[in-house]
């Protein structure tokens, strides 16, 4: 049995660690959007407003302070929750804070439907390739992982879209959901989860029938990493000495299989899952795009087509905390799962 | 590539039988061989008896049921031949209800036996296996191997990776199963010492090959066989003055020496020895040697 | 068995190769070999927009009326272009740090590292985004937004190999024999850890195109009327849902084509690449 002291302790120190991380990439975001060439607010009422009016604005924003005070403010803001409000065309005036959480749980809905996707089909390829090597299911498999990864994700969805939904009519082409029903009740803001907890079956089809293409487009493509990574570390350790010693001891094959070459196997891919998060993102974004997707992918590209300039912040800083998150936990579980880590 | 050509051997019921040659002499794939857990694509030829009962005639379940509960195998480097993910007794469980239904708790009850036996702390069956050191881990998989009662127990290269005082205590282990449970041991080593002290029989290996098979008095005290007389006089004693070794290297078991594979580096080589490969005879008494001239070495 | 992997190896390599040289060709002649110009009034409504393939327009042509084969063969510039900026600054800047960082060693080192591998967890394309946002759009600024992705990636690499190279012998030898610092961190250590460099070079170029391609597609990138692989797929969009394929198809093919090719380049390389390394390691 896992120790529970030395687990939570491990999950602690990773905690900590995670912090400069985090503290970095909120620098910087910092030195891109203030200290980049390119000042947003003249970008974005340069010649159509009255200079008092753009230096009124950047007075307000605090973008004609000195760039250490702009720092300190910054931090102490972020960390306070305070992201500022609406500067642009779609949400002005509206907290960012308030409209980051409107969008999130389509972009949580879509990433954790894609990552389902991708692991399934992902480990399943790489398990079936990995125990029939060099058999053609073996060839086909690696020649999927590695080309499904580079295709463009807007392009396969694209292709997706016009098989499924133009062509065969199963699936709806983008969106959430249908225009005629109304979405449930708001309690986690995914639709699939908040329909079943409202009880309504007919909801839930409706949000899954809209998640599916989307889901099975970044999805597809991500798998390609599984599919490679399961592949090359279920031949080393299907050809292990602890997988030679087991067999000489008469445990079943399938045991063997599962037990020790799998599961031993799938270490490694946990410890770059973290990796793969990020990939997800910018993933998301493109698949958000093709789809019409309501989630933080669109806010960010719409935010930064009218250059709202306080929400293209607020966005990338959500990212950045989810990143840092996703991380720590992911060094959790491979704490929980390999007992040799924690020590 | 022939790993093993023309083996036989027999091993009787509480005798120990050593195993003796360099790498490459084919001596780890007998081991493999007897328990059918060779790589892939390896043919082999030939039968294996077990208690009256012929193993190449076993299906897929048969030959599993033999492993581990008839004939046990413990390997040479303990650190990587435990699942890093499962516990000690995790193992033993699993080991355990692989060949016999009884509970959880029993199977758990055995094991500490077993680890007990073996000088290795009960308190710790909980533990993983990067918790114990190589001597322990090594002791680990003895167990193990022990827990199903088997047969035979082959052990491939057990102490090479140990240093010598956990060498010795696992030499006492095995001595010890010998004289307790009358269990038959082949024991496979590059190392005469432990051979001389724990075995009764010996057979000498080269190149795939049995060159020399005889009980451990006669073998240490007269071998017959040129290699077996060179690998003697190469073992470091404290009376040892000059160091001996035999000039060149193994053969390549791809394509091996004509004739008697050991020619090349034999001191005594004639032309004959190039020509004709040279049969298992008997020499004496229950000892039997593959050379030309061996009557000329008695 | 260690022939036939080398073989295929050797494959890939070729391949790689080939389909790259290809498209540098198709983007050097692209004046040549497109039968149609591909912006501009004299490419715009030659014919109905939207029409499907034909013999006249091979890959049939787009809303406007352009040739979608000749936009997709002029696009093939745009795209080298901007990878080809992105991928050698990254180079020019990611390496001698990395070779610095490595050698250096101690709190530098660390710090440096700190810092760069956060920015590598980061989400490439986000951060490329934030970036053209910044400089505004264009073939140069996206170059350098995707080259600011990529110096982690040249960082690590380079750092990694230096500080395995940094304990061989031979370097203890310059040392003992007065040799400058700048001299051995250059001469000897980074032109050993320079065979490293083309496998991934190949590899991030490979993802520098689909970057690319995803910040036009965006709306991040190249700007209409100038054909790009990623642009061209955004305008097809519009027009799915009316039965048209073959706008979104033939350019995502191309980006398709060349990524793998670079892919096949990248592992072909790496599989040649590190049975010398390890040899010359033993």
């Amino acid at each position: 049995m896992p120790r529970r002291g030395s687990l939570l302790a491990y999950g602690l120190t990773r905690l900590i660690l995670a912090f400069p991380m985090l503290l970095i990439l909120l620098t910087v975001v910092f030195t891109v959007l203030r200290i980049i060439p390119g000042d947003p607010i003249y970008a974005l009422y340069g010649g159509r407003a009255p200079l008092s009016v753009i230096m009124a604005l950047r007075h307000r924003l605090g973008l004609d302070q000195p760039y250490l005070q702009q720092y300190a403010t910054y931090m102490v803001q972020i960390f306070s929750g305070n992201f500022g409000v609406s500067i642009g065309a779609h949400y002005g005036g509206q907290s960012v804070a308030e409209v980051i959480m409107q969008k999130l749980p389509a972009t949580i809905e879509l990433s954790i439907g894609s990552m389902i996707v991708a692991s399934t089909i992902g480990i399943s390829v790489g398990l079936i390739s990995g125990i029939n090597r060099d058999k053609v299911v073996d060839v086909v498999g690696r020649l999927y992982g590695t080309t499904i990864f580079v295709i463009p994700v807007f392009w396969l969805g694209l292709m997706l879209q016009l098989l499924f939904a133009v062509d065969l009519r199963w699936l709806p082409v983008n969106s959430r959901f249908d225009i005629s029903s109304s979405p449930p009740a708001t309690i986690t803001g995914l639709y699939t989860i908040d329909s079943l907890l409202a009880g309504r079956l007919d909801l839930f089809v409706i949000a899954i029938r809209h998640l599916a293409l989307p889901c099975l487009t970044l999805g597809l493509v991500l798998s390609g990493f599984f599919a490679k990574t399961v592949r090359a570390n279920l031949l080393r350790t299907i050809n292990a000495d602890y997988v030679e010693a087991a067999r000489a001891r008469g445990i079943r094959e399938r045991t063997i299989i599962s037990q020790y070459a799998f599961k031993n196997a799938l270490i490694p891919v946990i410890t770059v899952l973290g990796l793969q998060f990020a990939i997800l993102f910018a993933g998301a974004v493109l698949t958000e795009s093709t789809f019409n997707w309501d989630g933080m992918g669109r806010l960010l590209i719409d935010s930064i087509e009218v250059q709202d300039y306080p929400l293209i912040q607020g966005t990338i800083i959500v990212f950045s905390f989810i990143i840092v998150l996703v991380s720590i936990l992911v060094d959790i579980l491979s704490g929980v799962i390999d007992p040799r880590v924690r020590y | 590539m022939h790993a093993l050509d023309n083996i036989s051997l027999d091993v009787a019921s509480g005798e120990s039988i050593g195993i003796v040659g360099e790498t490459g002499s084919g001596k780890s794939t007998l081991g493999k061989t007897i328990l059918e857990i060779l790589p892939p694509r390896t043919k082999v030829n030939g039968r294996v008896l077990f208690l009256g009962e012929e193993l190449s005639q076993l299906d897929k379940e048969g030959i599993r049921r033999t492993r581990g509960e008839k004939i046990g195998l413990i390997f040479q480097d303990p650190m990587t031949r435990l699942n890093p993910l499962m516990t000690i007794s995790d193992h033993f469980v699993e080991a355990i209800r692989a060949h016999q239904r009884i509970s959880k708790q029993e199977a758990l009850w055995r094991a500490e036996t077993a680890l007990t036996s073996m000088r290795v702390p009960e308190s710790r069956i909980h533990n993983y296996p990067h918790e114990f050191s190589g001597g322990m881990r090594q002791r680990i998989m003895i167990a193990l191997a022990l827990v199903l009662n088997p047969s035979l127990l082959v052990a491939d290269e057990p102490t090479t990776s140990l240093d010598v005082i956990v060498e010795a205590q696992i030499l006492e282990i095995l001595e010890d199963l010998k004289r307790t449970y009358k269990m038959s041991l082949l024991l496979i080593t590059h190392n005469l010492g432990i051979v001389a002290e724990v075995c009764d029989r010996v057979a000498v290996f080269y190149a795939g090959k049995i060159v020399e098979i005889g009980s451990v008095d006669d073998i240490f005290n007269r071998p017959v066989h040129p290699y077996t007389r060179l690998l003697l006089k190469s073992i470091i004693h404290l009376e040892t003055k000059e160091l001996h070794s035999i000039e060149g290297v193994p053969p390549d078991l791809v394509s091996p020496p004509t004739g008697c594979r050991f020619h090349p580096r034999c001191p005594y080589a004639q032309a004959i020895c190039r020509e004709t490969v040279p049969p298992l005879e008997e020499f004496r008494k229950d000892q039997r040697a593959a050379c030309l001239f061996g009557k000329d070495f008695l | 068995m260690l022939e036939k992997r080398r073989t295929l190896a050797g494959v890939l390599t070729w391949i790689g190769l080939g389909i790259l040289a290809a498209f540098i060709l198709i983007a050097l002649l692209a004046p040549v070999l497109a039968p149609y110009p591909a912006q501009g009034p004299y490419a715009q409504f030659l014919t109905p927009p939207n029409q499907a393939p034909s013999l006249n327009h091979w890959m049939g042509t787009d809303n406007l009326g352009q040739d979608v084969f000749s936009r997709v063969l002029w696009g093939s510039q745009t795209s080298l272009e901007v990878m080809a900026i992105g991928v050698i600054l990254a180079l020019a800047v990611g390496f001698p740090v990395g070779l610095y960082s490595g050698y250096v060693g101690g709190s530098i080192d660390r710090t440096i590292l700190l810092v760069m591998d956060s920015v590598y967890a980061f989400p490439g394309l986000l951060l490329a985004a934030l970036v053209a946002a910044m400089l505004g759009k264009g073939p140069f600024n996206i170059g350098i937004a995707i080259t600011v992705i990529y110096i982690p990636l040249y960082y690590r690499v380079t750092r990694n190999q230096t500080l395995s190279v940094r304990e061989e012998t031979y370097i203890e030898a310059a040392r003992s024999i007065g040799a400058r610092p700048w001299t051995i961190m250059w001469l000897y250590i980074g032109y050993n850890v320079l065979i490293t460099i083309p496998v991934i070079f190949a590899l991030s170029a490979a993802d520098a195109i689909l970057t690319a391609a995803g910040l036009s597609y965006l709306g991040l990138g190249i700007q209409l009327p100038t054909p790009d692989w990623g642009l061209d797929l955004s305008v097809a969009q519009q027009f799915l849902t009316d039965g048209v394929w073959w706008t979104s198809f033939f350019p995502g093919l191309m980006i398709i084509i060349l990524t793998v090719g670079l892919s096949f380049l990248g592992e072909g390389l790496n599989d040649l690449v590190n049975p010398l390394l390890k040899k010359r390691r033993a």
